[in-house]
């Protein structure tokens, strides 16, 4: 029994997730603030809030909001991948410190950024 | 007494368990431009076995790269070794259903189908679990897309790798 590589099926398979995931893209719009989360909670703010520390479970992580977006600077995790991420600046870009439980996510402005899709 | 086709059929396992925790340790170890973003060789080789051993052979496969890939690279039992856990269960379930499928599926349909319940299941995990909050989710978009190519290119590997062993039976 041999199996091929791909067919129609696969054809058909591929283009419904890419058409899926393409329709399921978080809107452009303009940046409006950035909502950082934490074991502590949810919490908004402005952007060009400046730096800000936040707890999570391994210590603190710092958080910078400048004028275009969020990013993390320093975080107490072994993989710093959150630090590396850098700057989130399109509404709906998330960074996130998961060891740390910390994540910086974009939020969008006055034009709001659509249905934000949850399936609970 | 075992016979020689159960040899064999040890024997590709424990190779296949070993190359593909080679492959997930060494891409935990390297740098990637985008934050999170693996190509995932070692689910090639669960889906050889899946397509060459059944959904049992795969899951040995899976399991065995995520506990020995994460031993590799010294993270077992952190959360990156539970997300790298859910997301191989995930996948190897997906994909073994989806081996009697109808339309019958090529390795490349398998491949993205498990490459994207991998990053869905990883999703979830971590949005539940390590976040408690679904902010995580407008990300799932863009993992899918990536789990989509990154699908293409393991499904073809595992065809060759198929291919190649069928050409030469034992």
């Amino acid at each position: 029994m041999t199996r091929r590589a791909w067919g129609p099926a696969d054809i058909a398979l591929v283009a419904a997730l890419a058409l899926a995931a393409v329709a399921a893209l978080p809107g452009g719009g303009s940046p409006g603030a950035v909502e950082v989360l934490s074991p502590g909670g949810a919490a908004l703010w402005p952007l060009g809030a400046g730096r800000r520390e936040v707890a999570g479970p391994l210590g603190v992580t710092v958080v910078e909001v400048g004028p275009r977006g969020g990013r993390v600077v320093a975080s107490p995790c072994a993989g710093q991948v959150c630090v590396r991420a850098g700057e989130v600046t399109r509404p709906g870009q998330v960074v996130a410190c998961l060891p740390n439980r910390v994540a910086v996510r974009l939020v969008g402005g006055a034009s709001g950024e659509g249905v934000d899709a949850v399936a609970r | 007494m075992r016979s020689p086709a159960d040899s064999r059929r040890l024997a590709e396992l424990g190779l296949w368990i070993a190359l593909a925790a080679a492959l997930q340790a060494a891409e935990t170890l390297v740098a990637t431009p985008v934050p999170w973003f693996r190509l995932g060789l070692g689910n090639a080789l669960v889906l050889v076995a899946l397509h060459r051993g059944g959904a049992r052979d795969g899951a040995w496969v899976a399991l065995g790269k995520v506990f020995l890939g994460g031993l590799l690279a010294g993270r077992l039992f952190g959360p990156g070794f539970l997300l790298s856990l859910v997301g191989a269960a995930a996948a190897v379930v997906v994909m073994g259903l989806a081996l009697r499928g109808s339309p019958p599926l090529g390795f490349v349909g398998l491949s993205v189908l498990g490459a994207t319940a991998h990053a869905l299941a990883q999703v979830a995990l971590a949005s539940t679990l390590l976040l408690q909050s679904p902010a995580l989710w407008s990300l799932a978009p863009f993992l899918v897309l990536l789990a989509l190519a990154t699908g293409c290119v393991t499904g073809l590997v595992a065809h060759r790798i198929a291919a190649a062993l069928e050409a030469r039976p034992p």
